[in-house]
């Protein structure tokens, strides 16, 4: 088997240049899943009643949905009522117009919701309950109490997970390229189609996404480190 | 923390029916009010100083530094004047409870409720927390403490209450309790601990 030397810096630099599209699947998605995950974590530990069990009830149905299936669904779902939809709301756009982007925005995002709020629960049964009853002993409300006390205290315990999830979320954002998104995987397999260099192309794809995941581990260590700092002194 | 049944709480000239308190009442009674918890419940996210100064920071709007300036006394008071800048995993389970301590007086509350402050504690620690409660008595501050130390209770209380299984059986001032208790359940709680020779018998008669 050959290798073309070329061709893979040829994909590379095809990836690179649809890199943006691909960290803007992965950060609104992770944005927006922390903090509707971070959201969905608190109202379900401090079990808000009717919208504790509905969130659950969301996350374990919906996480046994692989991204793919998802997304497909999504796609054709909007494609199919979309318009109607933006009529009944007299706004005025077409999906036609609608950059697919979004649609693969919308899929990732939901799944980063379930996968998040899963890690921040688990962080949140590890700080110790005492501390909550502590914190209203001496005056403060309950939104004082998860601002001060509580999220400083989960945010060390949950990084090392959140890592792992995001790296995760990170690859998922290439199985929407399944839609037509031009994204890092999609655009380094372009310039693979000139000679059928499919296996360089492929290898850039991966070169590529490896060297950012190397680079988001790298800063969550650094934030792990730095928000634990209360931990180390043991 | 635990919302109760039925009851009414006086608190100083205000009254308050526990079953239909609003979140506000509770809120004020809280602020009116300390506790020092059984296991510490410290802030760990928090070293010494900031843990003892959250209650006047965020609760009350002091500013920082005079809250500062507080906590450090309070510290010193208890006894951990050079521990003030330690996070809580640094502290023996004594040193702790003294944070625990100085964390409800710095409020300079009209009460403090002690759960069983010298449980965890090993029997050479019990006597550091004890004797900073002794200060506090000595300043004058209700305290209201539940506790197994009964030479404590009996050395310092000014008003004892028997309590099994959630009923009040038996008050009275200590020597009252210790020395004439008139319920059967009393007497034979009392018959283990003078076991231990932890209180002097008197005889009852002298010659």
């Amino acid at each position: 088997m050959s290798f073309d030397v070329d061709s893979f810096f040829n994909s590379m630099i095809q990836s690179l240049i649809y890199f943006p599209n691909t960290l803007k699947l992965i950060f609104i998605h992770f944005v927006v899943g922390l903090i509707l995950g971070g959201i969905i974590a608190f109202i379900r530990f401090y079990e808000v009643p009717v919208l504790d069990k509905i969130f659950a009830a969301f996350i374990t149905v919906y996480q046994g949905i692989p991204v793919m299936v998802a997304v497909m669904i999504y796609n054709l779902l909007f494609l199919n009522c979309a318009d109607d939809v933006f009529r009944y709301f007299n706004i005025n756009l077409t999906m036609a117009s609608v950059d697919l982007l979004w649609v693969g925005v919308f899929t990732l995002s939901l799944s980063s919701i379930c996968n998040i709020s899963e890690v921040i629960r688990g962080a949140l049964q590890s700080v110790d309950f005492g501390q909550n009853e502590a914190a209203y002993s001496i005056g403060l409300t309950k939104l004082q109490t998860i601002r001060r006390i509580i999220i400083p205290q989960i945010i060390p315990v949950a990084i090392p997970t959140l890592t792992n999830t995001t790296i995760g979320l990170i690859k998922n954002s290439s199985v929407v390229s399944v839609i037509g998104i031009m994204e890092v995987t999609r655009s380094s397999l372009i310039a693979s189609q000139v000679k059928y260099t499919f296996f360089e192309g492929y290898l850039a794809a991966a070169a590529v996404y490896w060297i950012f995941s190397i680079f988001i581990e790298f800063v969550f260590g650094r934030a792990e480190k730095y928000s634990g700092r209360y931990r180390r002194a043991v | 923390m635990e919302r109760a049944e039925k009851g009414s709480l006086k608190l100083g000239d205000t009254t308050v029916d526990l079953k239909k308190a609003s979140k506000k009442e509770v809120l004020n009674i809280r602020r009116r009010t300390a506790f020092v918890f059984q296991n510490y419940n410290l802030f760990a996210n928090k070293t010494a100083i900031e843990n003892v100064m959250e209650g006047l920071v965020t609760a009350r709007k002091v500013p920082k530094a005079e809250a500062r300036e507080k906590a450090a006394e309070a510290l010193e008071w208890v006894g951990l004047g050079d521990k003030t800048d330690n996070y809580p995993c640094q502290l023996s389970g004594g040193q702790q409870q003294r944070v625990g301590i100085a964390r409800a007086v710095v409020l300079n509350p009209e009460v403090i409720l002690f759960d069983e402050p010298t449980y965890a504690l090993d029997p050479e620690l019990v006597g550091e927390v004890l004797d900073v409660i002794k200060k506090i008595a000595e300043q004058g501050i209700t305290m209201i403490v539940v506790t197994h130390e009964m030479s404590f209770v009996y050395n310092v209380a000014n008003k004892v209450v028997f309590m099994d299984s959630g009923v009040v059986l038996e008050q009275g001032t200590p020597k009252e309790i210790f020395l004439s208790p008139k319920e059967e359940r009393t007497k034979q709680f009392l018959e283990r601990i003078f076991k231990q020779d932890v209180i002097p018998r008197e005889p009852e008669y002298v010659i």
